[in-house]
């Protein structure tokens, strides 16, 4: 390996963990420099990699530890880093969007925020959510999923911590700690599948669980891969996981788009696709066991059934929005289960929904943050006629919905395209999946459509008469990540066609 | 003579002989009736003899505008070139196929030349007789093209002198003899006679689409009027009742078949009082129901 | 199986324009051009005041680039991005007005509905791709013939989706009912543009993957589809002509008159489908006439809905009762209007005719009983549009009392009307030309030029037997009254205008209403109304939905709570006080034992 990819991936996980503590101790009017400054770093770093090594890939293996060496009788690597194609899909969208919620954020956060007015001193905001960039860029390069667990389980710690921030808000507290006991909850399951994997097989490597399955203990490999279901499923908010998620919306806009949309969420659905392609394609002998992928499809569908079904009642935008989100993360769950079917396109149109999903998510929520701070609510019942008052946030959440629901030239349509593709080429059952994602995305787009003209269109109501500008800062963020939802598909589609199905990738 | 000579001659002398003959039948039409009621009646030549006098009389009109000036003569044009595509002594040296298509649509355009006088200007009576001119054609247009149409299919082409050799040859069929009734009933519909002129009901509408009009513009509309019924009725006689004649007597045959047919739509006229819009309606329905008998015969090949 | 997709670079090189193509793609130029042309002044009107003219021309360029490259796709997947691009580009456009409710409210269903069908033209591209294994149209014939033989009833499911698809976004009934809604709130420019020439893109669709496809791989399915596409399409004409005649609102009448008119093209493509294995030549003549007829209409349409949108510059409205008597008020408008309202009437020697009459040959020569019927509800049709184009012109123009004054509209909006006037005349003038041009872009081998009759001069329509021009038609017209003049004597003066006699006293107008959307109550009140119009209702979940889902309530609520519990009664027993602690582990420490003794023994 060359010095290059060590000091990339070294600076990876390290400038944010730096940028961190810098900006807790600095002093507070130097808080939102330092925080943009490393986020504008991260991010280079990061699009830098994946140019360089994306497609070719790359990898860092760090050894093992001696007591587990001594305990089985034989090397064990247990750390590492790589880089390939489907890391750099997340990789990007984790280091892309942050750039942009961190300039929100820095204008969000404060005494001008009309709806929650908070204090001018951003520090330890910015500690929690530069660390959580680190664990995020550390975890989607890990090699192993005993490193993975560990980056895994400081991302909790940051989504505590950040969906708490309003200390004063009704219900911040308890949400954060709810979200705490779920998604730990979830990572204990992962982490009994990781140890029981490691006793048992003697490696952690992503595509242990398909060769404990070739190797005849498909009983234990199904139970194993159960538990590790559980852990992505409590973290990417599905079913029976899925409540902690709208209740996590007490948090800042900024969070809520970047770990709850665009990156921490994505974190379940990208361990289920890292395994799914280390595993191949099901059948016997190879892959993972056919009862496991069954399940992880039916639980991904049922999700989506569940989410889309109760976006009806939602008076709160944020919440309609926390709903949209854990069906587009099922999507990706399911786009993994069929890729395990044996459709790589399936999988790779799941790769790629990470990325334009968060992008075109992000861009919603930051959109919808944007009504709160500048009208004070977020009902969709008090507002209306915001156009004239906030373009630019009426044009974001327009694009959002757009590439969210799969319409060109935005990046959800490819994406979608892919996927939804990668369904019907395995017939039968996956023309039925195919059919039920239509319906979805159609409902899905009526539904923003019609929240969309509610908001936006129409006569401004009193709460938006009385708004304050925009902000610039937000505006820029709202562009940023419009832009980004546009070139998507330039680097995305090479990136996810190099994502292929089978044994050691 | 060559058939391209023969189709010059006749675009020549063709319009003039239907102008001429045309206004004729409103005269017969009128002396039928008086006879009828016990009257002696006009001459048989009392419509040239209202032509002119109309002819001489000053023109005053609702709005001047060049589509409203235009709408008399469109309407005469019309008639007139429908005419000039009729079968005449089995002959049609202008004839090609399909015409009977423009037959029929000509003389629809010629009566919406008619409504489109009475809907310019601001004159409520006209307007009214207008719409309800166009409410008839509506009705009786479906009727008669569906009988000619029934003939077509019969006769696999839809060239009227074919439609005629036809006819000739293999005699009147079950289809042919329906859809002939349904196109002489439907007739005086689309001639507008009594008892289906409500769109001029005199005591209702004081003239109808036409009441603005007068002098040299509503001459002209009276004419494309008279050569309307002519034509109507030569082509349903042509089509239906075909002669075996040809060149001079057949042209003679034909005009007498004519004279037969347009006499006893005259009777009938006299016969029986006008028809309220919706009593109209119904019986065209009824028509055009026995229309679809037809073509249900001639569609299983009776 | 196919296991990625295409590269980027790749993807984006797959363009053609075929002869079909083009037949689309210049009416498609023209028409942004000449719309582009009338849209600054007419933009610049109090209502659009407060819209931005900047998102008007980008939408704008998107919607013109959209088009073009729905038509100049080679592709099935760069066909539906395009597709899609085009709808967002056109309902940025139908929602200019954003401050109105119904406007918003029409581009919202015209949206919704496109998508949705547009969602079912996304499955068919999948599941042709999933069975041709390549996204080319070079390999459409072949994978539809494979389908024909392997999995017939893919196929039908296939071509359900494309129909469905394509009659949404051509405007059949009922799929098109977004027609009557959208059209009429757009500005007038980007109605001219919907209607002369989007809803002839749906209809493209149709010819490019039934016609060009289909035909030439499976001729006995195109023909069992090419009933279903006529039915849509005489029950499209007849009922968008009676729904125009009922319209009292110039641009619903003109939406309705573009339902009826895309209907007529609908007939004669299903027409020559059904046609084309038994009757080559009379399928010929009905395609022609069906792309005559598009070609016609693209820009009689396109005028009209230009003529509305000056007609409401000047009097503010869109009601036909709000105007009247404005022929010398607005003489280059009134003109213009004259010729695209005879246009589609279908007077000869005007263009409708021709195509209409080539697509009725086409069908009653046939002997077809169904398509026979056709032919005469094409009839109907015809006669429908003559009403509601005259309702049209003497409504806006004629009746009513003169208005004084010079309202003609600004010279670029006059200029845009009169380019499209011309252009009618040329091509109704010269038909052989344009049907000579069209029948190169008929596809082959089953359209092709084989079967083109000779003797096709630029004057002459030449059909199966005999010639037919239009000019002939005109001139024995100016004959007939050149003759009548003669007869009936030179004018001496010209008739003099009075004021309308009413009874014995000359009344004012106002005594004597003359309303336009009178002139056909009596046809209303006989006929009834034919044309219910699709409402959306709230879409609702049933109440019971959200509890039962309610994961909390059920599972972890409860779970919590008895964890809760469990540690609230551990807390009891941690009392604080020494002696109780003392008891419980002499307690513990008995039992410990107790168990033990068991144990061993």
């Amino acid at each position: 390996m060359s010095d290059a990819v060590v000091w990339g991936f070294l600076l990876l996980v390290l400038v944010p963990l730096a940028g961190a503590l810098l900006v807790r101790a600095a002093p507070r009017r130097a808080a939102d420099t330092i925080a943009i400054a490393t986020a504008l770093v991260v991010a280079v770093v990061a699009v830098w990699m994946v140019a360089a090594y994306g497609i070719r890939g790359a990898s860092l293996p760090l050894g093992g530890l001696a007591v587990v060496d001594r305990v089985l009788a034989h090397p064990v690597a247990l750390f590492g880093f790589r880089l390939d194609a489907l890391a750099s899909l997340v990789l990007l969208a984790n280091a892309l969007i942050g750039v942009a919620c961190v300039i929100y954020a820095s204008a969000y956060v404060g005494p001008k925020n009309r709806e929650i007015p908070a204090s001018d001193d951003r520090r330890s905001f910015y500690f929690w959510l530069l660390l959580f960039v680190g664990a995020m860029s550390g975890l989607v390069t890990s090699a192993t999923l005993l490193q993975l667990f560990l980056f895994w389980e400081i991302t909790t710690l940051c989504s505590w911590a950040l969906i708490g921030y309003y200390q004063e808000e009704h219900g911040a507290l308890a949400a954060a700690y709810k979200a705490f006991l779920m998604t730990g909850g979830g990572s204990l399951a992962l982490l009994a599948s990781v140890i029981i994997l490691l006793a048992v097989t003697g490696s952690v490597d992503f595509g242990a669980l398909a060769q404990l399955s070739a190797g005849g203990r498909a009983g234990l490999a199904t139970v194993l891969c159960v538990l590790l279901f559980v852990g992505a499923w409590a973290k990417s908010g599905q079913v029976p996981f899925h409540t902690w998620l709208p209740d996590a919306m007490v948090a800042p806009s900024p969070v809520s788009a970047y770990l709850h949309a665009a990156s921490m969420v994505n974190a379940g659905a990208y361990l289920l696709l890292r395994v799914v392609t280390a595993s191949g394609a099901t059948g016997p002998g190879t892959g993972l066991p056919s009862g496991a992928v069954t399940l992880a499809l039916v639980m991904g569908v049922l999700t989506l059934v569940v989410a889309v079904a109760q976006f009806s009642y939602q008076t709160d935008l944020k919440r309609l929005l926390a709903l949209s989100t854990i069906a587009g993360l099922s999507y990706v769950f399911i786009g993994a289960a069929l890729g395990a079917a044996g459709s790589p396109l399936a999988a790779q149109g799941g790769a790629l929904h990470i990325l334009a999903h968060g992008a075109g998510k992000g861009l919603l929520f930051l959109a919808a943050g944007t009504l709160s701070y500048a009208c004070g609510t977020r009902r969709i019942a008090d507002l209306s006629g915001v156009l004239r008052r906030q373009p630019v946030a009426a044009v974001g959440f327009l694009v959002g919905a757009l590439t969210v629901t799969g319409v060109p030239p935005f990046a959800g349509f490819w994406s979608k395209f892919t996927l939804i593709s990668g369904a019907v080429q395995l017939g039968g059952t996956g023309v039925l999946v195919a059919v039920v994602l239509l319906l979805e995305s159609v409902f899905a787009f009526a539904w923003f459509l019609w929240v969309g003209h509610r908001v936006f269109l129409g006569t401004p109501s009193p709460a938006v008469e009385a708004s304050s500008p925009p902000s610039r800062a937000m505006d820029l963020a709202l562009i940023l990540l419009m832009v980004l939802c546009l070139a998507v598909p330039l680097a995305g589609l090479p990136l996810a066609s190099a994502i292929g199905l089978g044994p050691g990738r | 003579m060559s058939p391209a000579l023969g189709a010059v001659v006749w675009l020549l002398l063709g319009p003039a002989l239907v102008l001429a003959a045309g206004p004729w039948l409103d005269g017969f039409g009128r002396r039928v009736r008086a006879r009828l009621e016990s009257r002696r009646g006009p001459p048989m030549v009392q419509g040239y003899l209202d032509l002119a006098k109309l002819a001489t009389k000053e023109g005053l009109v609702a709005v001047t505008n060049p589509v409203t000036a235009a709408a008399p003569w469109v309407a005469l044009a019309a008639a007139v070139t429908a005419g000039v595509l009729v079968p005449l002594g089995g002959a049609t040296p202008l004839g090609f196929a399909g015409d009977m298509v423009v037959v029929l649509y000509l003389l629809g355009v010629s009566a919406a030349a008619v409504a489109l006088g009475g809907a310019s200007g601001a004159s409520a009576y006209g307007f009214l007789g207008a719409s309800r001119e166009l409410l008839l054609l509506l009705l009786v247009e479906p009727v008669v093209a569906g009988a000619f149409l029934v003939v077509g299919l019969q006769a696999g082409t839809f060239r009227l002198g074919g439609m005629a050799a036809w006819e000739l040859a293999h005699g009147p069929t079950v289809a042919s003899v329906l859809a002939g009734v349904a196109a002489g009933v439907a007739l005086l519909a689309y001639l507008g006679r009594v008892p289906f002129d409500l769109s001029e009901a005199e005591q209702e509408l004081t003239g109808g689409a036409l009441v603005e009009f007068g002098g040299r513009p509503l001459a002209l509309f009276r004419w494309a009027l008279f050569t309307r019924w002519l034509v109507a009725a030569w082509v349903v006689v042509e089509v239906f009742v075909p002669t075996p004649l040809r060149g001079p007597a057949g042209a003679a045959a034909s005009a007498g078949l004519v004279v037969v047919l347009f006499g006893v739509l005259s009777v009938l006229s006299t016969l029986i009082a006008r028809l309220r819009i919706d009593q109209a309606r119904v019986f065209l329905v009824q028509i055009g129901l026995l229309m679809l008998f037809a073509f249900t015969f001639a569609v299983m090949g009776a | 199986m196919v296991t990625a997709l295409p590269p980027l670079a790749q993807l984006l090189a797959q363009w053609r324009l075929d002869a079909l193509g083009a037949a689309f793609a210049i009416p498609t130029v023209v028409l942004v051009v000449v719309a582009a042309v009338y849209a600054p002044p007419y933009l610049a009107q109090e209502r659009y005041r407060s819209e931005s003219p900047r998102r008007f021309w980008l939408a704008y360029a998107l919607f013109a680039a959209g088009m073009l490259a729905a038509v100049a796709a080679w592709d099935l997947l760069l066909f539906v991005a395009s597709w899609e691009v085009m709808t967002l580009a056109s309902y940025v456009l139908v929602a200019h007005e954003t401050s109105e409710a119904g406007a918003t409210r029409a581009a919202f269903k015209y949206f919704v509905m496109t998508h949705a069908a547009s969602a079912c033209l996304l499955l068919a591209v999948m599941l042709l791709w999933a069975e041709g294994g390549a996204l080319g149209f070079d390999g459409l014939r072949t994978t539809l013939a494979a389908l024909a033989a392997d999995r017939p009833l893919l196929l039908h499911v296939v071509l359900g989706l494309l129909f469905i698809a394509f009659a949404t976004k051509a405007g059949l009934y009922p799929l098109g009912d977004w027609l009557p809604d959208a059209h009429p709130a757009a500005p007038a420019p980007v109605s001219a543009v919907l209607s002369g020439i989007m809803v002839k893109i749906g209809l493209y669709g149709f010819v490019r993957f039934f016609v060009w496809g289909l035909a030439a791989a499976a001729p006995a399915v195109a023909a069992a589809w090419g009933y279903p596409l006529a039915a849509a399409g005489i029950v499209s004409a007849v009922l968008g002509g009676f729904a125009a005649c009922a319209a009292g609102d110039t641009k619903v009448l003109l939406a309705y008159s573009s339902i009826a008119q895309s209907g007529l093209i609908a007939l004669g493509i299903g027409a020559g489908l059904v046609l084309a294995p038994q009757h080559p030549a009379l399928a010929q003549l009905a395609l022609l006439g069906a792309l005559f007829h598009t070609v016609s209409d693209a820009a009689v349409k396109a005028l009209l809905f230009l003529v509305a949108g000056s007609l409401q510059y000047r009097t503010g409205s869109r009601r036909l009762d709000a105007m009247g008597g404005l022929f010398h008020a607005m003489p280059v408008t009134a003109w213009t209007a004259l010729a695209a309202c005879l246009a589609i009437a279908g007077f000869p020697p005007l263009t409708a005719f021709t195509g209409k009459w080539l697509m009725l040959q086409g069908t009653v020569l046939s002997g077809s009983a169904l398509l026979v019927g056709a032919g005469i509800a094409l009839l109907v049709a015809s006669v429908l549009s003559i009403l509601y184009a005259l309702k049209f012109f003497s409504g806006a123009f004629l009746a009513g009392p003169v208005r004084a004054g010079a309202l003609e509209v600004p010279a670029a909006m006059a200029g845009a009307q009169v380019a499209l006037a011309v252009i009618i005349l040329a091509l109704s003038v010269t038909p052989g030309l344009w049907l000579g041009l069209l029948s190169g872009a008929l596809p082959g081998p089953t359209f092709g030029a084989a079967a083109v009759p000779s003797g096709w001069g630029v004057f002459a329509v030449g059909p199966v037997t005999g010639s037919y021009a239009p000019l002939l038609l005109v001139v024995a017209g100016a004959w007939t009254c050149g003759l009548a003049m003669v007869a009936i004597g030179r004018r001496r003066k010209a008739p003099r205008a009075v004021r309308t006699w009413m009874g014995g006293s000359a009344l004012g107008a106002s005594l004597a209403p003359v309303s336009a959307s009178g002139f056909f109550v009596p046809m209303r009140e006989q006929m009834g109304g034919a044309y219910a119009g699709l409402r959306f209702h709230a879409v609702r979940m049933p109440a019971w939905v959200v509890p039962s889902v309610n994961v909390d309530r059920w599972v972890f609520g409860p779970a919590v709570r008895a964890g809760l519990g469990v540690g609230a009664a551990l807390q009891r027993m941690h009392t604080g006080t020494a002696h109780r602690y003392i008891i419980w582990q002499l307690l513990g420490a008995a039992a410990l034992i107790t168990l033990l003794f068991v144990v061993r023994a």
